[in-house]
């Protein structure tokens, strides 16, 4: 990858990141995200890793910022207004955040990288292949997790639903 | 020579004249990071953007133009027939009157995200185009992934509609906009499962090795059942994905204004009304690929067929459009969740067992479960919407 290219777009990825957490409207600070998003998914490109990328566009931006602005949309019933930036719980997210920062530092730093494997880019078929062959278990396992992640938010919504029949009339 | 040619020789002669004319001519002020190979990949590149970026348009001005005498000779009128012979010259009228309107931003709109959202829904609905094969070596990037660039870009779109709806600070196009994402994030799951089908037993992402596994006479994917399936659920969905009728509630008039696009005028409308054209004419050629073979087919050249499959796949959004009532908001999502899903999900089981199977018996089992299932799925979703329908009478 381009050197200029990764610092191009390393720019434009940290400053989006810095507008999402200083913006004051959640819509901007959700809408900065996804061009976070966008910036890393450009970043797997320039890496030679497409199928990485798209599956990032697809996910993170198809279904998780469209996610995300839905809760807002739930929660914040007033549109567009600007909320505080600090919660009361700030120094839990700060210790949080800094602790992850030392870990991943750390691990950035600590070891001696080795140095890439020359032209061996595995493409889509392989990644395919070792998925369901080598590491079938832990993908089955991922897969029952979202069931039941998915059969208990029906079982919840029908219990909310039963008890706001059973208030309404 | 075939017209397949004549555009792979444009494309060797640009990339020629880079090497052998260019080249040298700039050479000596060109930086030494440019080798004659990137300038040459740069001319070809420049040659694929600016056939889709002119052919593109072109075909969606004159598809304006097709829906409005269809959808007007199926309700007894002419369509347009003032500007030019059987009214030609109208889209290029139209694209005047937008060009020239007065551009209006709500007051108290959000102005930066109300700009970006008719620039964002364009940008991916004009990308897509470049993993769609016109003919035999005719794509502009034959992408190792190409099914899921061009499903990763459409799911972009969604986010600018919500963006557009949100901006305007108006609660018909804020409704509009949550409706369209609502709808275009449901029917996005049938639409990807069943491009899955296909590229399940092709064994691959690319639309061109898509394409070269659909030779022969019977050799399109639409003659297997589960093909003809996974069609009709693609069809459908991509007509809810595109926010077509019947499934344009998100810009429902008689209720909504025009939706999410309500306070949006001159040009800025205009790149909605592109985008929504654009996208449903990719989703037409990406069917064709998928389903009717591509370019495959016998006597005309490639690029004859490609282009006549998808027209005969937009006249039948056409016809869809002119015919159909629009649906309601309950019926819309209970049709995707307690319908599409379901058979879209039968159709990859169906997909899988019958490639186990000799192809005549696995003809007959595929046809014959996947018909059980439709049948099957239509009665629940028929009772629901009856007891609704009774209920109702009843109060």
């Amino acid at each position: 990858m381009n050197q200029w290219l990764f610092v191009l777009l390393a720019l434009v990825i940290v400053s989006a990141a810095v507008l999402a957490v200083t913006l004051r409207n959640l819509i901007h600070s959700v809408l900065s995200l996804i061009v976070v998003f966008l910036g890393t998914a450009a970043v797997y490109v320039g890496l030679e890793a497409p199928f990485i990328a798209a599956v990032q566009v697809l996910i993170y931006v198809g279904a998780i910022a469209i996610l995300l602005l839905f809760a807002l949309m739930l929660v914040r019933a007033k549109m567009g207004q600007p909320t505080p930036h600090v919660t009361g719980s700030w120094w839990l997210g700060f210790i949080l955040a800094s602790a992850l920062f030392v870990i991943l530092a750390a691990a950035a730093f600590g070891i001696d990288r080795p140095a890439p494997p020359a032209a061996d880019v595995p493409d889509v078929a392989a990644l395919g292949t070792d998925l369901l062959r080598q590491w079938v278990m832990p993908f089955e396992a991922a897969s029952l997790l979202l069931t039941a992640a998915m059969i208990g938010a029906i079982a919840v919504a029908i219990e909310l639903r039963r008890q706001s029949r059973r208030s309404a009339p | 020579m075939s017209m397949d040619n004549v555009w792979i020789a444009i494309k060797q002669a640009a990339v020629g004249a880079a090497r052998d004319v260019l080249y040298p001519l700039l050479d000596p002020v060109l930086p030494a990071w440019i080798t004659p190979e990137r300038l040459m990949m740069f001319a070809s590149a420049v040659i694929s953007v600016v056939s889709i970026l002119v052919i593109v348009p072109l075909v969606m001005m004159y598809l304006t133009w097709a829906e409005r005498k269809v959808v007007g000779r199926m309700q007894n009128r002419f369509g347009p027939n003032r500007v030019g012979w059987f009214g030609l010259l109208q889209p290029i009228a139209d694209a005047v009157k937008m060009l020239t309107k007065e551009d209006i931003v709500p007051a108290r709109g959000d102005r930066f995200v109300h700009l970006m959202a008719p620039v964002l829904i364009l940008v991916p609905t004009l990308l897509v185009y470049a993993v769609i094969p016109f003919g035999e070596g005719m794509i502009a990037a034959d992408l190792d992934i190409g099914v899921l660039y061009f499903l990763a870009l459409s799911s972009v779109t969604t986010l600018a509609v919500f963006m557009a709806g949100w901006a305007s600070r108006n609660k018909y196009s804020f409704l509009g906009g949550m409706r369209a994402v609502a709808q275009m994030v449901s029917y996005e799951i049938p639409l990807v499962i069943a491009a899955v089908v296909v590229v399940m037993r092709v064994g691959s992402l690319s639309t061109v090795a898509i394409v070269e596994a659909q030779a022969g006479l019977f050799g399109w994917f639409v003659f297997q059942p589960w093909g003809l399936f996974a069609f009709l659920i693609f069809l459908a969905a991509m007509t809810a994905e595109a926010n077509r009728s019947p499934f344009d509630l998100p810009e429902g008039e008689s209720e909504l204004v025009a939706g999410f696009h309500t306070e949006y005028s001159g040009m800025k409308f205009g790149m909605f009304y592109l985008a929504e054209y654009f996208s449903a004419l990719a989703q037409c050629f990406l069917a064709a690929t998928l389903f009717f073979g591509g370019w495959k087919g016998p006597l005309l050249p490639g690029w004859i067929w490609i282009f006549l499959k998808t027209f005969v796949l937009v006249f039948v959004l056409f016809l869809f459009r002119g015919t159909f009532p629009r649906v309601r908001v309950d019926q819309l999502m209970g049709f995707t969740w307690k319908f599409l899903l379901p058979l879209a999900l039968t159709t990859v089981f169906v997909a899988g067992l019958t490639y186990y199977l000799p192809p005549v018996p696995g003809w007959i089992v595929g046809a014959v479960l996947l018909t059980g299932t439709f049948f099957v799925l239509m009665l629940p979703n028929r009772r629901v919407t009856l007891v609704r329908r009774a209920c109702r009478l009843e109060n």
